[in-house]
C-alpha cells in the first residue's frame, strides 16, 4: 500500500517536472493583454494600437484591450506603461514621439532605456507638403527661395515637441534656411493653415498629406523614402539631404520582460507584418508595416535618439 | 450622379441602419443624461464595434450617439441643476428654474425642440452647403481666431450675475488654471509645482463635473438634513400648458433659434471651438436681444432654447472641416475620423466623388437621426420625469457615484479623483460668495485657444499688434466686440433702474 502510494507520489511529481515548462510557455498570454495608448482615440497612435490588438487577439486567443491614457503630450500613458509589471500583459505601441522626444524636451522621469522593445511593426512615410499652387516644385526650388529669403516663409508646425517639428529643424539647420514656426496642435490644423494661405509649408505624416495630395490640393517636395503610391517625388535622399525622415511605430513593454514573451510577441509581429490583410488595414491609414527584430529594433531607436539629442542641443544654443 | 445621390439618401432607410441609428440615439441619450458620463465615452466604447459592421450602420450610429449625447446633458442639467457638460450649463440656468417652479416638461420640450431645430438646420446646411462653408475654416487664421475668442469672451458679462468684476476674476481665474501643463508653443511646463501630475495640466471632464454636480449634491444634502424634505420633491404643474411648448412660444422663440443655430453652424465649422463656447454665446446673444431681459435666470424660455439650438446646431457643421478638408473640428469628429479610415474611407475632398452614394447614405442617416432624437426622447420623457420624482436621497446618490465613475474612466487616474473633489469644494464656495462658475469654465475652455491664436498672430506679424487692426475679419470681431460689451453695459444700467424703480414703488 505505502509503496503504491509512493509511486503515484513519484509519478506525479516526474508529471509535473515534465509538464511545467510546457505549462509556463503555453501559459502566455492566459489573461487579457492591455495595449495602453498615451493619447485620445481617433489619432494614428490609436487606429494602429486597435488593428494590432485586433489581430493579436484571434492570435494569441485572449481579450486584447486599447485603453487610452491621455495627458501631458503622451507622458502620462507611457510613464503608467514603463511602471507596470513587465509581464507581457502591458504593452504600448511606442513612437518617436513618446519614446525619444517627451523625455529630451519636457523632462519626463523616464527615457528609452525603460522601455523593452520587442518588434517594429510599421512605419509612415512623412513628407513635405506645400498647397499646389505653390512656386517651388522640388526641394530644392524651395531651399533656394527660402535661403534667398530667411525669416519670410512660414512652417506650419504640428507642434513644439513633435518628431515632425525637429526633424524639420534639423533639416533647416542643414539647409542653412531659416523659416518662422507656427505652432499648432496637431497635424490637422497645420494643414488648414496651409490650405488657408496661413503658413506655406508643412512636414507630416501620410494620413495628414495623402488626402489632399490626392484630391490635388497640395503637393509634396520631399519623402522619407522613394514610394510608387506617389510617384515623381524624390525621396530626401535623393535631394542631396541624408537622415531619418519617416515615422515608426512598435511594440514595446516596460524593462525587464522575460525573454519568452518577447519571443513568443516577436514572433506574431514578424508573421503579422507579412500578413496582407494587416498590410492592407495599415494601408487605410497610410502607413507602411516595416517590421525589425527586437535586437535591430532597439538598435535604431537608440540610434535616432543620439541624432535628436544632437538636434534639440543645437537648437537650445 | 444625381441618381447616386438619391439613392444613397433612400439607402438609409433598410433595418440594419435604422437599428443602428436607433441604438446609438438611445444610447446618447442615456450616457449624455447621466451626470459624469458623457456621450464621447459612448462613442469610444462603442468604436471597435463599426470595424465589423458596414460603414452605412456603424457611422450613422456613431452620429446618433454624439447628437443624442449633447441632448442628454440638458435632460439633467433642466432636472436636477447638475449639467453633464460645459454647454449644458446655460441650460441649467434657464432649464432648472423652471422645473422648480413646477414646469419641468415644458422645460425639457422646449429644450428638445429647440435642440432638434438647431441640429436639422446645421444638417441642412451641411448637406447643401458643405463646400463654400469649408471655405470659413480656411479663412479662420490666428488672428481671425483670436478676434471670434475676444467676442466668445463678451459673454461673461451675460452669464455673470450681479457682479460683473467678479465674473471677470472668475474668468480670469479660468483662463490661468488653463495654462496649468505643458505649452504647445515653447514645450515648456507650466505651474507645474514639479508634480507629475500637474504636468499633464487640469482635466476639463473631471473639473467641469465637480464645479456643476457636486455642488448641487452638498446643497440637497443641506436641504435634507435641515429637514426640509418636502421642499426638495420635484413637483409637476397641473396646469396642462405649463406641460408643453406652446405654439405662441415656439414663435416667440423662433428668431431666437434661428440667431442661435447660425451662431452654433458657424462656430462649430471652425475646428476647436465647439459646442461650449456657442451655447454661451447664443446665450449672451438672446439675453442681449431679448424682449424681456429680466426673465433671464429666473426660466426664460428664449434663454433655454437658444443655447439648446445652438449646442446642437454645433453638430451638423462640425462635419463639414472633416468631410470636406479631413480636418477634425473637436475630438469627437476625431474619433468618427478614424472610424471612417479603419474602414477605407479617408475623408477630405475626394470623399464626395469616390464614395458619393455612402456620403449620402449618411447624410441622410443624419436626417433621421433628427426625427429618432425627437421621437425617443419625447417617448422617454416620462421616464426622466419619472426618474426624477424618486426620492432625492437614491437619485443624487446615484449621481456622485456616477460622478465619480465617470471622472475615474476618462484616465484611469487617481488625480482626475482629486480633481473632481477639489473642484468640488471650490464649487460650492464659488456659489455661496456669486461667483461665476460658468464665467471660470468659458475661461478655462477657451484660454488654450486663446493663447495658441495669439501666439500664432504674434509669429506671422513678427510681435506687432497691427495683424488684429488691419485684417478685415478680426477688426469686425472686435466691432462686434465692443457692441457686445456695450450693449451689456446698457442692459444692466435698464435693470438696475427697474429694480430702483420697483423699490421705489412699494
Amino acid at each position: 500500500m505505502k509503496k503504491a502510494f509512493l509511486n503515484c507520489l513519484i509519478a506525479a511529481l516526474c508529471m509535473v517536472l515534465i509538464g511545467a515548462p510546457m505549462a509556463s510557455a503555453k501559459s502566455y498570454p492566459k489573461k487579457p493583454i492591455k495595449v495602453i495608448v498615451p493619447y485620445s482615440p481617433g489619432g494614428d497612435c490609436d487606429l494602429t494600437s486597435r488593428v494590432w490588438a485586433d489581430f493579436a487577439k484571434k492570435e494569441l486567443g485572449v481579450p486584447v484591450v486599447v485603453v487610452n491614457k491621455t495627458g501631458g503630450s503622451g507622458m502620462l500613458g507611457t510613464s503608467f506603461v514603463l511602471r507596470s509589471k513587465p509581464d507581457g500583459y502591458t504593452l504600448m505601441l511606442a513612437q518617436a514621439g513618446t519614446a525619444l522626444l517627451v523625455p529630451l524636451l519636457a523632462g519626463a522621469n523616464y527615457d528609452y532605456n525603460d522601455f523593452t522593445f520587442i518588434s517594429r511593426i510599421m512605419t509612415a512615410n512623412c513628407g513635405i507638403a506645400v498647397r499646389k499652387d505653390a512656386p517651388w516644385n522640388t526641394l530644392e526650388d524651395f531651399v533656394k527661395d527660402a535661403k534667398a529669403n530667411p525669416g519670410k516663409f512660414v512652417f506650419a508646425s504640428p507642434g513644439a515637441t513633435t518628431w515632425v517639428t525637429l526633424a524639420m529643424t534639423n533639416f533647416e539647420k542643414t539647409a542653412g534656411l531659416k523659416l518662422k514656426h507656427l505652432e499648432h496642435q496637431g497635424a490637422a490644423p497645420a494643414i488648414t493653415s496651409i490650405l488657408g494661405k496661413h503658413a506655406d509649408v508643412t512636414f507630416v505624416f501620410p494620413q495628414s498629406y495623402a488626402p489632399q495630395v490626392k484630391s490635388g490640393n497640395m503637393k509634396l517636395l520631399a519623402l522619407g523614402e522613394k514610394t510608387d503610391k506617389f510617384p515623381g517625388v524624390a525621396s530626401f535622399e535623393d535631394q542631396g539631404y541624408a537622415g531619418n525622415y519617416f515615422g515608426w511605430g512598435g511594440i514595446t513593454g516596460p524593462k525587464g520582460m522575460p525573454k519568452e514573451v518577447v519571443e513568443k510577441l516577436n514572433a506574431f509581429n514578424k508573421k503579422l507584418t507579412q500578413d496582407p490583410k494587416f498590410i492592407q488595414t495599415l494601408a487605410n491609414t497610410h502607413a507602411d508595416a516595416g517590421y525589425l527584430n527586437p535586437e535591430d529594433f532597439a538598435k535604431a531607436v537608440s540610434n535616432q535618439n543620439k541624432e535628436l539629442t544632437e538636434v534639440v542641443k543645437s537648437i537650445e544654443k | 450622379m444625381l441618381e447616386n445621390i438619391i439613392s444613397g439618401l433612400f439607402s438609409i432607410l433598410s433595418p440594419g441602419p435604422l437599428a443602428g441609428i436607433a441604438l446609438g440615439v438611445t444610447t446618447g441619450l442615456v450616457f449624455g443624461a447621466i451626470p459624469g458620463i458623457s456621450g464621447i465615452m459612448a462613442i469610444a466604447i462603442l468604436l471597435p464595434m463599426t470595424f465589423y459592421v458596414s460603414p452605412l450602420i456603424g457611422i450613422p450610429m456613431l452620429l446618433g450617439i454624439y447628437k443624442a449625447g449633447i441632448f442628454g446633458g440638458s435632460i439633467s442639467a433642466i432636472l436636477l441643476n447638475t449639467p453633464g457638460a460645459p454647454p449644458a450649463v446655460c441650460t441649467a440656468m434657464e432649464g432648472y428654474p423652471l422645473t422648480v417652479k413646477g414646469k419641468a416638461k415644458k422645460a425639457l420640450n422646449t429644450a428638445l425642440t429647440a435642440s432638434v431645430f438647431g441640429d436639422a438646420f446645421s444638417t441642412m446646411l451641411l448637406i447643401f452647403v458643405a463646400a463654400p462653408l469649408s471655405v470659413i475654416t480656411l479663412k479662420a487664421g490666428p488672428s481671425e481666431k483670436f478676434c471670434i475668442i475676444i467676442l466668445a469672451l463678451t459673454v461673461v458679462g451675460s452669464i455673470s450675475g450681479p457682479s460683473i468684476i467678479k465674473g471677470i476674476i472668475c474668468a480670469g481665474l479660468g483662463i490661468w488654471v488653463s495654462t496649468i501643463g505643458v505649452s504647445e508653443t515653447s514645450g515648456a511646463t507650466r505651474f507645474d509645482f514639479g508634480s507629475g501630475d500637474l504636468i499633464g495640466g487640469i482635466s476639463l471632464i473631471p473639473m467641469v463635473i465637480g464645479l456643476l454636480c457636486l455642488p448641487e449634491v452638498f446643497r440637497q444634502v443641506g436641504t435634507m438634513a435641515g429637514g426640509q424634505a418636502e421642499k426638495a420633491k420635484l413637483v409637476l404643474s397641473k396646469n396642462k400648458d405649463d406641460n408643453r411648448f406652446t405654439f405662441k412660444e415656439f414663435l416667440y422663440c423662433l428668431p431666437t433659434m434661428i440667431k442661435s443655430s447660425c451662431i452654433g453652424s458657424v462656430l462649430g465649422a471652425l475646428p476647436g471651438l465647439g459646442a461650449s463656447p456657442s451655447a454661451f454665446m447664443a446665450y449672451s446673444e438672446a439675453q442681449r436681444s431679448s424682449k424681456k431681459p429680466e426673465d433671464f435666470g429666473k426660466g426664460a424660455i428664449d434663454g433655454l432654447a437658444a443655447p439648446e439650438a445652438a449646442n446642437n446646431a454645433t453638430t451638423g457643421s462640425a462635419m463639414i472641416p472633416m468631410l470636406t478638408l479631413g480636418i477634425p473640428g473637436d475630438d469627437v469628429t476625431a474619433i468618427l475620423m478614424g472610424a471612417f479610415m479603419i474602414q477605407g474611407i479617408t475623408p477630405g475632398p475626394t470623399i464626395f466623388y469616390e464614395h458619393t452614394h455612402l456620403i449620402y447614405g449618411i447624410f441622410g442617416g443624419l436626417i433621421v437621426c433628427d426625427i429618432m432624437l425627437y421621437l425617443i426622447t419625447k417617448a422617454g420623457f416620462n421616464i426622466w420625469i419619472k426618474l426624477a420624482q424618486l426620492p432625492k436621497y437614491i437619485i443624487f446618490s446615484c449621481v456622485t457615484v456616477f460622478c465619480f465613475v465617470g471622472a475615474y474612466s476618462i484616465n484611469q487616474s487617481l488625480f482626475d479623483i482629486l480633481t473632481l473633489i477639489t473642484f468640488g469644494v471650490a464649487g460650492l464656495l464659488m456659489n455661496k460668495y456669486h461667483l461665476s462658475v460658468g464665467a471660470f469654465i468659458i475661461g478655462f475652455v477657451l484660454g488654450p485657444i486663446w493663447e495658441r491664436a495669439y501666439d500664432q498672430s504674434m509669429v506671422i506679424s513678427d510681435g506687432s499688434f497691427s495683424i488684429f487692426f488691419t485684417r478685415p475679419i478680426p477688426v469686425f470681431f472686435l466691432l462686434l466686440s465692443l457692441v457686445a460689451v456695450l450693449s451689456i453695459i446698457r442692459t444692466r444700467a435698464k435693470a438696475k433702474q427697474r429694480l430702483e424703480a420697483q423699490a421705489l414703488k412699494t
